[in-house]
């Protein structure tokens, strides 16, 4: 303990605490990468707009609970539900008349459908920074040996576990799961053997777009300051740690979560002077990755048939 | 005359000519609207240098705002009058070295040019080999950080605050003609036999390749030339606005670029031209949408500031969701087709049913 | 001695537990037509693939001959190397410049051994100027040659089928080979259109002093034009010799089981 001390100028208490905001942040990552990850997977391209359902998502919340004046935990399962349905709309307005167009244009169109929902968050919301509301035990900080957290961090990474244990249930054992499976090994042979494809790829959207809200609320919770551009940086960092896992994977995408969540708030708890340049470790990351292994820790080699 | 012949002599006439209008418009025409043309002027050449990888070689690039960031930082950290300096750096002083450094608006230009395209091949080496939305999150994701160096290098950037006191440009002819220039290099370069080998790679990149055509070479080649014009760009941004900061280089910028070459068509260098002219004038018109509206007496609920991005963005989609090729397509407005136009007004007209794609 | 142009050694291509192409070892002389044959999914065009720089081979070493006394281990090294180096090729599935004008599709096949760098080709400089004049008056030689010339401006994907694989063809002659691999070059021909294609690959090859390698299913071009042919079966070689030769083997006969020639 000492010697760890002495090297890093650290105290076991404060490593705990970081350890911890570590955590929390990792899953929140893992939660919103497994989206990008879900829709790369069927689809084979980037959904820009996951990042900023991630941020309509806290307005929902917070509108919900302070405007409206609905209980917490009623907002919270509406905001589900609404978010699902926005991503799930997204798809189908943007991405689902494009599906037979080069794949530039689907990339091009995710990217408007963000810029769209960040400049009405603007509008519609201001840009000014709005205070998520604090939610009775969740927003207050617990005592544990010494290192102060906040309530919610207990809950978060065991949230996201029953969320990703659930989903690989989903995924693994059920029939819908069999077909979101066989629609990202397969498109084509999928979809002739008789799999709906728009259905399952509405599902792959509400799906994902549900976990987004869930990470949403609970990162409004843990970072209360709401802003239209609020999902552009963890967005561009889950969709990296989509790709550290391995693209298409979800657990992959889990792993690359914590990864990148915990090396950013580590790397500053150890070197503060690098705290300016967070953001860019996750591009770091990138590289290292695209090198030593480019389809990802989890992912399979594919090769192109020419 | 053969054609290439006249081509050329008609091309520099009507640059002539409109460099006159240029001379017109900045003795005549009021400082405001003079602001919107060069503005228009400078996304035109940013365009264009999007187009470079996006339209001609067909790498989705969406790292232009941090280019751009390095040509208008050249100018705003070397072109400061050197007594204005401490002025601006009052928080922490400028970098020793840099403080006496003066140099003159164009070449702090060329220079910005040159180190954008150098830290475009230092980028480009890992990240052009991958495809698609890979290399549009990977440049995307480098335009972020060149920002946030300069927002953290702050002996050298001065940071988040930005360098003001830059020497102002407004002069129409001074930016008409590094427009002209940007444009006669570029179009050069896209009608040679590398142009060529950057349209293969967008076509067909195994193709290309057994063509003996280096997929490295050329993928950086249309890079670095794209973050060269991008930086060049850039300089005269900061040069326009007198002063530069981290906020202005943001990803969104690199948005407008987006449309612009989409709206022109992706693979025209004259459809850049049209998308930037589209762009800068409707961004500028739009702008009614942020002021509360009164028709008859009544305000319109909705017209308030934010407005305008947001019909901004709509059109964005509605461009790639029903307009995907833009008005040029890939086409580009030849003098043939001119002079035709000219002789046979109506001929057009007549044939449009034939056409076919 | 005819010189051996192009031989692999032992090469294997192993796609996870998937072995494509086992122990392959060709040998193909200067001016020779080889063909390279067997049932769908053989591992043809892998091997292919394996020579051409696009799969670097599992196993095993690809040696190829540019000219008299020289040799030099191609194995793994880039498409666009392999091409500078004199051996092109064509595509099963077809891979032309689409959108581009058949003119273009060519003229873009004589960039590799464009001496001009891209500065000197920007500005126009005389070097450039000449050498792109002598790119234009080549192509225009080989339109012409099969009767492309008055479609030149044509999108390459508005030819009719046939037409593209003379193309395509085309196009790998532009870029000066002195190895020819043809992948399919007569997929989709009737009778009368193989016939021809069959008599303009022997025109190319004694015109542009070439050697040619090709993958085919149309057997009367097979055995009309090749000199000795290969032949695979789930990526082992089990028959190799002349036309008569092959004709006659009885593993080649089961192997195909009285297929006949695909349309």
């Amino acid at each position: 303990m000492e010697i760890f001390q002495a090297i890093t100028n650290m105290t076991a208490v404060a490593f705990a605490q970081h350890l911890v905001n570590g955590i929390s942040l990792g899953s929140l990552y893992a939660l919103i990468a497994i989206g990008y990850t879900m829709v790369y997977g069927i689809l084979l391209m980037i959904n820009f707009a996951h990042a900023d359902i991630v941020m309509m998502a806290c307005y929902f919340a917070l509108f919900g609970i302070t405007v409206f004046h609905i209980p917490w935990y009623l907002t919270f399962i509406l905001t589900i539900v609404l978010t699902a349905l926005l991503g799930v709309t997204i798809e189908r307005a943007a991405y689902r008349p494009l599906r037979d167009a080069p794949k530039n244009s689907v990339l091009i169109s995710a990217i408007g459908a963000s810029f769209l929902l960040e400049n009405l968050s603007t509008y519609v919301f201001t840009g000014r920074p709005l205070h998520f509301p604090d939610i009775p035990f969740l927003s207050s900080m617990i005592s544990a040996g010494g290192v102060q957290i906040q309530a919610i961090c207990l809950f978060i990474p065991i949230v996201t576990i029953i969320c990703l244990v659930v989903l690989l249930h989903i995924v693994n054992h059920t029939k819908t799961g069999m077909a979101m499976r066989a629609v990202s090994k397969d498109y084509e042979i999928a979809r002739v053997m008789g799999v709906n494809i728009d259905n399952i790829i509405s599902i792959t959207f509400a799906i994902g777009s549900s976990l987004a809200a869930i990470g949403a609320i609970m990162w409004g919770i843990r970072y209360p300051g709401i802003t239209p551009y609020l999902g552009v940086m963890p967005g561009l960092k889950c969709f990296i740690a989509a790709v550290i896992g391995g693209i298409g994977n979800i657990k992959g995408a889990v792993i690359g979560g914590f990864i990148l969540g915990l090396g950013e708030i580590l790397i500053v708890a150890f070197f503060p002077q690098f705290s300016g340049y967070r953001d860019a470790f996750a591009f770091l990351m990138l590289i290292w990755i695209l090198f030593y292994k480019p389809t990802g820790l989890l992912g399979e080699k594919t090769t192109e048939k020419v | 005359m053969n054609k290439d012949k006249r081509n050329i002599m008609l091309t520099l006439a009507a640059l002539v000519v409109l460099f006159g209008v240029a001379c017109f418009a900045q003795t005549e025409i009021d400082s405001y609207v003079r602001r919107i043309i060069n503005l228009c002027l400078i996304y035109a050449i940013i365009g264009l240098s999007m187009n470079i990888t996006n339209g001609f070689a067909g790498q989705f690039s969406l790292g232009q705002a941090g280019f751009m960031a390095i040509g208008a930082y050249m100018v705003g950290i070397f072109t400061v009058p050197v007594n204005l300096r401490a002025d601006v750096f009052y928080a922490t002083p400028m970098h020793p070295w840099l403080v006496n450094i003066y140099i003159p608006l164009w070449l702090a230009l060329i220079l910005g040019g040159i180190l954008a395209a150098v830290v475009a091949g230092l980028i480009g080496t890992p990240v052009l080999r991958l495809r698609g939305d890979y290399l549009a999150i990977a440049t995307l994701g480098f335009s972020e950080i060149i920002r946030i160096i300069i927002t953290n290098a702050t002996p050298i950037t001065n940071g988040a605050l930005g360098i003001k006191n830059i020497p102002p440009l407004n002069d129409v002819r001074y930016i008409f003609l590094v427009t002209a220039i940007s444009y006669i290099i570029i179009t050069l370069l896209l009608n040679s036999s590398y142009g060529r080998a950057f349209k293969a790679i967008r076509e067909d990149e195994i193709a290309a390749e057994a063509m003996g055509i280096s997929l490295f070479f050329h993928k950086n080649l249309a890079f670095m030339v794209s973050a060269f014009f991008a930086g060049i760009g850039g300089g005269l941004y900061g040069a326009l606005l007198g002063t530069v900061d981290p906020k202005n280089f943001l990803f969104t910028i690199t948005y407008n670029f987006l449309l612009i070459i989409v709206l022109g068509g992706m693979g025209s260098i004259t459809g850049s031209m049209f998308g930037a002219i589209i762009v800068t004038a409707g961004l500028e018109y739009l702008r009614l949408f942020d002021e509360p509206l009164e028709i008859m007496g009544m305000a319109i609920p909705l017209f308030r500031p934010g407005l305008r991005m947001v019909v901004f963005s709509i059109l964005l989609m509605l461009c790639v969701l029903f307009w995907r090729h833009g008005i040029m397509g890939t086409n580009e407005l030849t003098w043939d087709k001119i002079l035709n136009f000219v002789k046979h007004p109506l001929k057009g007209f007549r044939k449009k049913g034939v056409q076919g794609k | 001695m005819i010189r051996t142009v192009l031989r692999t050694e032992h090469v294997t291509m192993q796609f996870g537990g998937v072995i494509a192409v086992n122990d392959l070892n060709i040998v193909v002389k200067e001016h020779e037509i080889i063909a390279l044959i067997g049932p769908n999914g053989a591992g043809k065009t892998t091997a292919f693939n394996d020579i051409t720089g696009v799969y670097m081979p599992t196993n095993g070493r690809v040696i190829y001959s540019p000219r008299e006394g020289e040799e030099v281990d191609i194995t793994g090294k880039k498409p666009s190397e392999i091409a500078k180096m004199g051996i092109a090729r064509t595509f099963q599935n077809i891979r032309l410049f689409k959108d581009l004008s058949v003119y273009e599709n060519v003229l873009i096949a004589k960039h590799l051994h464009l001496k001009s760098n891209f500065v000197s080709a920007t500005f126009r400089l005389p070097g450039y100027k000449k050498e792109e004049e002598a790119m234009r008056a080549d192509v225009e030689k080989l339109l012409k040659e099969v009767n492309l010339w008055d479609v030149r401006n044509e999108k390459a994907s508005s030819l009719p089928y046939g037409k593209q694989r003379y193309l395509e063809i085309v196009r790998a002659l532009a870029t000066g080979p002195k190895l020819l691999l043809l992948d399919e070059p007569a997929a989709g021909m009737n009778p009368k259109e193989t016939s021809e294609l069959t008599d303009f690959i022997r025109q190319i090859r004694d015109q542009f002093d070439l050697t040619i390698f090709m993958i085919e299913h149309h057997m009367d071009l097979v055995m009309e034009i090749s000199d000795r042919i290969y032949v695979l079966d789930f990526g082992t070689t089990i028959a190799s010799g002349d036309p008569t030769a092959i004709q006659n083997n009885e593993r080649v006969i089961k192997a195909y089981l009285g297929e006949d020639e695909d349309a």
